[in-house]
């Protein structure tokens, strides 16, 4: 007998942010982001306590992912970030930090809530309008006739992850194979059904770094056991391989059935019917002089046999992520069904042969064109490994948005000290017309533009991990970074001696540079133009770079965020 | 400055502490031994070890992964790996504690550790050609060519091969207790032994007991100058476990007459085609025997004498064989309901058992022999056995694979399949005689099969103890890695800590020299400040670095009961250290020198030669360093744990440099 409850009315909680209930795990969270930011962050352990796999990494997509938090209004803030990375998959933490941030300074603001957040969004109209404009002396447009720009973007985003535990030379080795793989996927000529390629990650414990390769095509992980007798590779013919793909189950069973019952005649045996309906597709496909079969599942061992006999190679156990790729390469649509049998879904193959990488034996598909590659990815140790997949994952993804927005911007928190410098000289000068606008005082505009610069700065400062101090200098504001406690007779010497560059390794210290620590006050100066630093951009040296579409949005979504979050009146939460 | 205690490395010290009094030659066991459950295990091995013992932290879980798969890639070498472990990350606490900045240490070790591995490249001792015996073919006394051993003062001429092999001026190795060295080399039926004997023998004649070299290039046929027996490797890599070692010695002379040859190369033998058969019984047991060994039941005694010398037709199938058995990925649909419209007078004649259907198939095969991968249901057993065709159950993959090589029959899954490509010809079966009474144990005997051009070796053991099968399984597949890696990488390093030295050397160098050169541009990042501190804190770090190098080589020293006190150990070091620095190349030094200062293993009258006594692997070893240093560093870096607790619904996040749990 089912019980009846009465309904627990929701609960209603006012001034969810206003409460010192948020300040504190949002404390955390912030200090989870600032702590593994940058090249010289630190790792965290996620795990489950109980025993289960331990994940060690830096990286936003994996450690947001791993969270799962009871506090709502901190769910609305990892979700929005999560929905960033998931489009963009760089500058994660970056947008989190912000976002903190803004909060929780925002909320020490003596200003309403509803004037910060108008304040705010106009000074982040203002840093996008600054960052779309020509204008813009941070920002760096993609050359597409030469590699270098690709292979800095590549090298700044693999420094980024100290997990992967990479030398200088291993780091430039697989910044080469990634811009690699990245000039095979953009197809050669521009047809109409243009499609851009893919990479699958083909991950190899155990090995040294610099024995990862780049293959053409796809490699299929072979059992060692069954290497020699079942692959005869010698009956292959030398070109135009048939291909048939089958992501229905070959193994003889019935597959899902529902919930309902299978009636069968007494006499019948289910499982022959099915065999030989399986014989029967294997005779069809060896009439159309099919070479190679390959099935996302299992086949049945009688089939693999007669298929051995009748000289076809047969893959089995595909697994679902190889699908697609194969697809694309090949032409071959993959048949669903057993019954129904064309010649238009086949695929064509130039050759097939065996490669074998460390102690893993695999059958290497070789397609008629570079559209799809396989990055054989190697390291040391289990966690290493999974950090460079998922940090090669993202340089790929990167170099994929600049075929649409072919522009970069300056890394090493010198494009967010620009930007703060460039927000503080624009307010000191806002005029009356647009504070009518936005309906606040001079005062009040300074306040909140103060602590917008300032949330950007502490977001740069946020790289610094060993005690260092950081520095701006008060011409182009740009990121610099000093030894610990520097007294300004260490700053000279500093400057002087050794020939240390700014964050994006664009500039150079000279003697006439007027510095300030960032993150103090200083008098607001218009920074250069980028027409002014426009000789140092041809200079042709390496510099570090971040991607402009996953910084621009980082910025988009961390200020409206932090808006909604301050918005907030009442959480209403269901008890059911 | 304020001291930072780093949580994690310190309970990858405490964790590693244990596996101290697994270094070396002489390996104390430990107990292992469970409250809860009442259980416990007998282990020398670093990696049953931490197996045992139940590590729920996420620290001890990454240790424990880190080990498993250096045992699963390597098997030998994990003791290393967590002694350095635990001594790496006791140096890098000191690092921290004197303030070095965290990314510094990561780089700068990262890099030693690099330079360290490229120096023990000089150190390698070349594999070409590993042979049998010294007597090829001809019958003629094969001579070792000294010309590999680098010229040195005249004192080392002394050392001839009439002598034993007396180390001249190393006075620490006459303390050596001589009751210690209980292992005796009893005279062992093969003639490997003989023919070294013999070879003995002729060089007692006055033609070679001129401590002249050339003459020895002007009687017999030279060799290459990396000439090794099987014996001489063997012996050198068993590091303290010469009867399992013994035993692949043997397996490995049976690999080599099955495929007559006298060269043992890394296609010959592959530690993946030694089998091991335990037996329980009452006398300690160990033997090699060419073919598949197994153990079956007594009653099939009359059955196996009766296919005895006879050629058989055999199968293999990979599965169980029995009625409801289905290949792995097929989903037995369990809604499936039978139902008829008329009900069935009289017997079909479809209606036959699975196993007479079976059964026939075999008859008509004439099949002899059928090795199963799984189980095999009672009845059809049985039935086999009536008609004298024998049945093996549980048979290892591997051993089918290696069966359905030699043979050419394909494996099956199920018996409908069988057809003619599926039977395996000419396999010969035989009982396994010790003298002459059946070898047997708790009901079960042994017997052997064989086939033309099956590389398969097994090896029998029996032991009284059950906590001793473990070990003494382990002992054994480490002492057959050891050989396949030798084999494998064609080179061995001088063990007994000489590689060791080596490091601590130039590390030591690194360290005086590091101040007078300035920076190194390797790995230089111009915008960080750290790149342009670093020349301050190098020195440090390189000597935190080598300290790891010296723990373990005390460590070793202490073991191998030669020093009664760590501080033995460490002068002899010291004085090592003195030499090597006063001494033009280190690399030749370790090599002619201080190989002399290791003992000889089991008193052995071995061939003199300028070679030293003890080996070492290249690759388990130089890979067991890298992960150490990896992993510490990892643990390094990782300043916080999040924990996901699925029943607390809440974030649990741990800060590793204070300890204290913060919710979210």
């Amino acid at each position: 007998m089912a019980t009846v409850e009465m309904k627990k009315p929701s609960l209603c909680t006012a001034g969810p942010v206003s409460s010192a209930s948020i300040r504190d795990p949002l404390k955390v969270l912030q200090m989870i982001a600032t702590s593994s930011y940058g090249p010289t962050g630190r790792l965290k352990q996620v795990h489950n306590g109980s025993g289960g796999y331990v994940i060690t990494t830096s990286q936003s997509s994996a450690l947001i992912s791993g969270l799962s938090i009871s506090h709502p209004v901190l769910q609305l803030l990892v979700s929005s970030i999560r929905n960033h990375i998931s489009s963009f998959s760089d500058c994660g933490l970056f947008a989190l930090i912000l976002c903190c941030n803004l909060i929780d300074r925002c909320l020490t603001l003596p200003l309403s809530p509803h004037k910060i957040i108008t304040i705010n969004n106009s000074l982040l109209n203002m840093c996008l309008s600054y960052l779309t404009s020509e204008a813009c002396a941070c920002k760096l447009k993609v050359d597409f006739s030469c590699n270098s720009s690709f292979i800095d973007l590549t090298r700044s985003v693999l420094c980024s992850k100290p997990a992967c535990m990479l030398t200088v030379k291993e780091v430039d080795y697989i910044t080469v194979l990634v811009v690699k793989s990245f000039l095979f996927r953009v197809p050669a000529e521009s047809t109409s059904n243009v499609l851009l390629g893919r990479t699958v990650m083909v991950p190899v414990e155990g090995l040294s770094v610099m024995e990862s390769t780049l293959i053409p095509g796809v490699l299929i992980e072979m059992p060692g056991s069954s290497w020699n007798r079942t692959l005869d590779l010698s009956y292959m013919p030398s070109a135009d391989i048939k291909l048939a793909l089958f992501s229905v189950s070959l193994s003889g069973d019935f597959g899902d059935t529902g919930d309902g019952f299978v009636d069968v005649m007494d006499g019948v045996d289910p499982e022959e019917v099915m065999l030989e309906q399986l014989l029967a597709l294997g005779k069809r496909l060896v009439d159309d002089h099919v070479h190679i079969l390959v099935c996302q599942k299992v086949i049945h061992p009688s089939l693999k046999q007669y298929l051995k006999e009748q000289k076809m190679l047969a893959v089995e156990r595909l697994g679902a992520a190889l699908m697609e790729p194969l697809s694309q390469m090949t032409g071959a649509q993959s048949i669903a069904s057993l019954s129904s049998l064309y010649s238009t879904c086949y695929g064509s193959l130039r050759q097939i042969s065996r490669m074998s990488h460390g102690n893993k034996q695999y059958l290497h598909l070789i397609p008629c064109d570079t559209s799809v590659c396989s990055f054989v990815l190697c390291n040391r140790n289990e966690t290493s490994l999974k950090e460079l997949v998922r940090v090669c994952q993202t340089a790929e993804h990167t170099l994929n948005q600049l075929l649409k927005d072919p522009w970069l911007l300056l890394g090493g928190g010198c494009a967010e000290t620009h930007l703060a410098a460039y927000v503080r000289s624009k307010s000191t000068n806002i005029h009356s017309s647009d504070l009518e606008e936005l309906n606040c005082s001079v005062a009040e505009y300074k306040l909140a533009s103060d602590c917008f610069s300032s949330c950007l700065e502490s977001t740069a400062r946020s790289l610094e991990h060993d005690g260092g101090d950081t520095l701006t200098d008060l011409q182009d504001g740009h990121f610099w970074s000093l030894p610990p406690n520097s007294t300004p007779d260490i700053i000279l010497h500093h400057c002087t001696e050794t020939k240390q560059k700014c964050g994006c390794q664009l500039l150079r210290k000279s003697d006439d540079t007027v510095w300030s620590m960032l993150g103090s006050a200083y008098k607001p100066f218009s920074p250069r133009s980028s027409t002014d630093v426009y000789q140092l951009f041809m200079s042709k040296e390496p510099l570090v770079l971040d991607s402009f579409s996953g910084k621009y949005n980082g910025l988009k979504v961390a200020v409206n965020t932090a808006g909604l979050i301050l918005d907030l009146a009442y959480v209403i939460k269901d008890e059911n | 400055m304020t001291v930072r205690a780093h949580i994690g490395l310190k309970e990858l010290c405490t964790l590693s502490s244990s596996v101290k009094s697994f270094l070396g030659p002489i390996k104390s066991y430990k107990f292992i031994y469970d409250q809860d459950t009442q259980e416990s295990a007998l282990t020398c091995s670093a990696f049953r070890l931490l197996e045992n013992l139940d590590l729920t932290g996420a620290i001890g879980q990454l240790l424990y992964e880190t080990i498993q798969s250096h045992h699963k890639a390597y098997q030998t070498g994990t003791t290393t790996l967590c002694f350095l472990v635990g001594a790496w990350s006791k140096a890098v606490l000191e690092c921290l504690h004197q303030g070095v900045p965290v990314s510094l240490i990561v780089s700068v070790m990262l890099e030693g550790l690099n330079s360290c591995i490229e120096i023990v490249e000089s150190l390698y001792i070349k594999l070409d050609n590993v042979h049998l015996s010294n007597i090829n073919s001809n019958n003629q006394v094969l001579v070792k060519d000294e010309g590999n051993a680098c010229v040195t003062s005249s004192k080392n001429q002394s050392v001839s091969c009439t002598d034993q092999p007396v180390p001249s001026g190393f006075h620490h190795s006459n303390h050596l207790p001589k009751n210690r060295m209980q292992r005796q080399f009893t005279s062992h039926a093969g003639s490997v032994e003989g023919k070294t004997c013999h070879m003995n023998r002729l060089s007692h004649s006055r033609h070679f007991s001129v401590p002249n070299r050339s003459c020895f290039l002007s009687s017999a046929s030279t060799l290459p100058t990396n000439f090794h027996t099987l014996l001489d490797l063997t012996q050198s890599l068993s590091h303290g476990n010469s009867e399992a070692m013994k035993l692949v010695q043997e397996a490995v002379h049976h690999l080599c007459e099955s495929a007559e040859t006298n060269s043992v190369t890394k296609n010959l033998f592959g530690a993946s085609q030694l089998e091991l058969c335990v037996l329980k019984s009452q006398s300690a047991f160990s033997n090699a025997f060419l073919g598949f060994t197994t153990l079956v039941t007594v009653d099939n005694y009359a059955l196996v004498k009766n296919l005895e010398g006879k050629s058989l037709k055999a199968i293999l199938v990979d599965g169980d064989v029995s009625e409801n058995y289905r290949h792995i990925g097929f989903n037995k649909a369990t809604n499936v309901k039978s139902i008829a419209e008329f009900k069935r007078i009289g017997k079909c004649e479809h209606d036959q058992s699975w196993i007479s259907i079976a059964f026939k198939k075999i008859i008509d095969a004439s099949i002899d022999l059928i090795l199963v991968r799984g189980d095999v249901c009672q009845q059809f057993l049985m039935q086999c056995h009536g008609r004298g065709i024998l049945v093996i159950p549980h048979v290892r993959p591997n051993v089918l694979q290696a069966f359905s090589e030699c043979t050419g029959a394909e494996p099956v899954t199920y018996l409908t399949q069988i057809n003619c490509n599926s039977l395996g010809c000419d396999v010969y079966i035989s009982l396994c005689m010790i003298g002459s009474s059946i070898l047997e144990s708790s009901q079960k005997i042994a017997l052997n099969l064989k086939a033309r051009g099956l590389n398969l070796v097994t090896v029998v053991i029996s032991c009284r103890l059950p906590a001793k099968e473990q070990l003494l399984e382990d002992t054994f597949r480490a002492c057959s890695f050891r050989l396949h890696h030798a084999l494998y990488d064609q080179k061995v390093f001088p063990g007994g800590g000489a590689v060791e030295l080596l490091c601590l050397s130039h590390l030591r160098k690194h360290e005086e020299t590091v101040k007078m050169f300035g920076l190194d541009c390797k790995d230089f990042n111009p915008s960080l400040w750290l790149s342009y501190s670093a020349i301050h804190y190098k020195g440090f770090i390189y000597k935190c670095l080598a300290d790891g190098f010296y723990k373990y080589l005390s460590a070793l020293l202490c073991n191998m009961s030669e020093y009664s006190s760590e501080l033995e150990a460490m002068t002899f070091i010291e004085n090592q250290l003195k030499k090597i620095r006063d001494f033009s190349s280190p690399s030749s030094y370790i090599l002619n020198e201080y190989v002399k200062s290791i003992v000889t293993v089991d008193d052995q009258e071995l061939p003199s030669s300028h070679r030293p006594i003890v080996y070492d692997n290249v690759t388990p070893k130089v890979e067991a360093w890298r992960r150490a240093l990896h992993l510490v560093l990892l643990v390094l870096q990782s300043d916080a744990e999040i924990i996901t607790g699925s029943a607390a619904h809440t974030q649990i996040v741990k800060g590793d440099l204070t300890g204290e749990l913060l919710f979210l």
